[in-house]
């Protein structure tokens, strides 16, 4: 089909190559350290998961990535699916020992990956918190002692767990998206709705 | 890297000056408004800032700036090249209002001139499409409680949200089709109409073509070419006092992007003692040559 496609790297990879290989975007890419390939005619960017909307606002033909960065990011592209893997949710988690309510929280500080949403998510509650941004990890800032709570993604609770931390509220819920630039849906308008339709009909 | 602001400089300067050209021969007049205005609702975009317990607007979007200044002259036919700001975002913007009693001629005439436009700028592989709130408002009529969610549907084209909207199978179906809509026709005579006489194959009927701006009454443009990853401009029809209104705007950093150049001869490099070299000079720019001094 000619298209330039946008994959995360990382748990995403997996089933989003397997739904494009279902209908028919073959995708049997080199797994080397190449993160821009050519494979049957296609151009595949493997990039990280939060950078995908970027790419596909920028140019990208198509991209899956998760509704956490697409929100996060605030990317202008249209979003035709939203396919059933990648579910999880974006929640606030706090220390075990710490009997806390989101509304006590003004005043705290929040760790998270994702600023937006998290100043987003407290200001609809007239709540005011300090926002620290860290890359990764983010259940080490309670335990170190430089944030109160964090916001993260929350999939079986497992790493919540192992860190003694407790999810007090979800902010919202997570899937992996299907993405299409805006111009690229105009211009190649048959070919992009039919290849929707195909993964549609997968779901 | 920081861009390079003399180059780039350069590049607009060379674009802006073909526009402006285009702009003229079509007999528009430049208007020069205002950093800062005074904020009413009505002005879209812009910084808002406060001064002196009062609220201001700098360097709003400029149809809204037009419009709220509007005193009912016709026909007004008015250029600008400009900086808007969305807070604190910056796009430079080349665009004409159009302001006449005839809602069809100014149509014609906004679409004519981004054709003129973009071919000056030896931009070839533009398309604009063309598309209708009026044709979406009739439709949210039955619907009006969901159009909040329709619109957001809409807006990312999620068939998704469509799917789980609260509203019966027909609408939903209805809803598909018309956001699928394109074609060189599409059936609703207004848009047709239009696409019949400004005759180009770059033309489309798209009434997946939304645009949640206020001011539009109907009829919206939406520019752009495979070469960007974003609209390079937009545009659409709207009313002010009572007076029919309809323009574009384009967006010169992403035109910046696609131009190549213009075809111009290169300036005369003139050398020399400096009497000589600007009798010279002078001689040539009265024939309306370029020059440039080395």
């Amino acid at each position: 089909m000619n298209l330039s496609i946008a994959v995360p790297k990382g748990r995403l990879l997996e089933p989003s190559m397997e739904i494009l290989n279902e209908v028919g975007v073959d995708l049997d890419f080199q797994d080397n350290r190449e993160l821009v390939q050519k494979v049957n005619g296609n151009t595949l960017v493997l990039s990280k998961a939060r950078d995908v909307p970027v790419y596909v606002e920028h140019g990208i033909e198509i991209g899956i990535a998760g509704s956490d960065v697409l929100e996060e990011r605030r990317s202008d592209v249209f979003v035709p699916l939203e396919l059933d893997f990648g579910k999880c949710r974006l929640s606030v988690a706090v220390p075990e020992e710490k009997d806390l309510d989101i509304e006590d929280f003004d005043g705290y500080t929040i760790a998270t990956e994702y600023p937006t949403l998290t100043s987003d998510f407290f200001e609809s509650r007239d709540i005011s918190v300090d926002v620290l941004e860290l890359k990764g990890s983010v259940e080490v800032a309670p335990k170190i002692g430089i944030s109160d709570a964090i916001v993260d993604i929350v999939e079986s609770g497992n790493t919540l767990d192992a860190n003694n931390l407790v999810e007090l509220e979800k902010i919202m819920d997570v899937s992996a998206l299907l993405m299409v630039n805006r111009i690229s849906q105009k211009v190649r308008f048959q070919e992009i709705n039919e290849l929707v339709e195909k993964i549609k009909g997968l779901l | 890297m920081k861009k390079d602001v003399f180059s780039e400089s350069e590049r607009l300067d060379s674009i802006a000056t073909e526009i402006r050209d285009v702009f003229k021969n079509w007999g528009y007049e430049e208007i020069f408004l205002p950093s800062i205005a005074e904020y009413s609702e009505g002005l879209r975009k812009g910084l808002k800032i406060t001064h002196d317990n009062q609220f201001y607007v700098v360097k709003p979007d400029i149809t809204s700036q037009i419009s709220a200044d509007f005193k009912g002259e016709s026909p007004t036919r008015r250029y600008y090249i400009s900086e808007i700001l969305d807070g604190i975002d910056r796009t430079l913007q080349a665009g004409i209002e159009y302001l006449c009693t005839d809602p069809l001629k100014n149509k014609v005439e906004t679409l004519s001139i981004i054709i003129s436009v973009l071919e000056r700028l030896n931009i070839e592989d533009f398309y604009i499409d063309i598309g209708s709130l009026q044709i979406w408002r009739e439709y949210m009529e039955e619907v009006k409680q969901y159009e909040e969610e329709i619109f957001k549907a809409l807006k990312r084209r999620n068939l998704s949200l469509i799917d789980d909207l609260p509203v019966p199978e027909e609408k939903k179906d209805e809803l598909w089709e018309l956001l699928n809509t394109r074609g060189k026709q599409c059936g609703f005579n207004k848009i047709d109409q239009l696409s019949e006489i400004v005759d180009d194959e770059r033309i489309y009927a798209d009434l997946g073509t939304v645009r949640p701006l206020t001011y539009y009454d109907d009829i919206i443009f939406e520019i752009y070419s495979s070469r960007v990853g974003y609209p390079i401009g937009g545009g659409g029809e709207y009313t002010v006092n009572g007076v029919h209104g309809c323009g574009f705007a384009l967006d010169l950093g992403l035109i910046s992007e696609i131009y190549e150049g213009d075809n111009e001869d290169d300036p005369v490099k003139i050398r020399g003692d400096l009497e000589t070299c600007y009798a010279q000079a002078l001689e040539l720019v009265k024939e309306g040559k370029k020059v440039v001094i080395e």
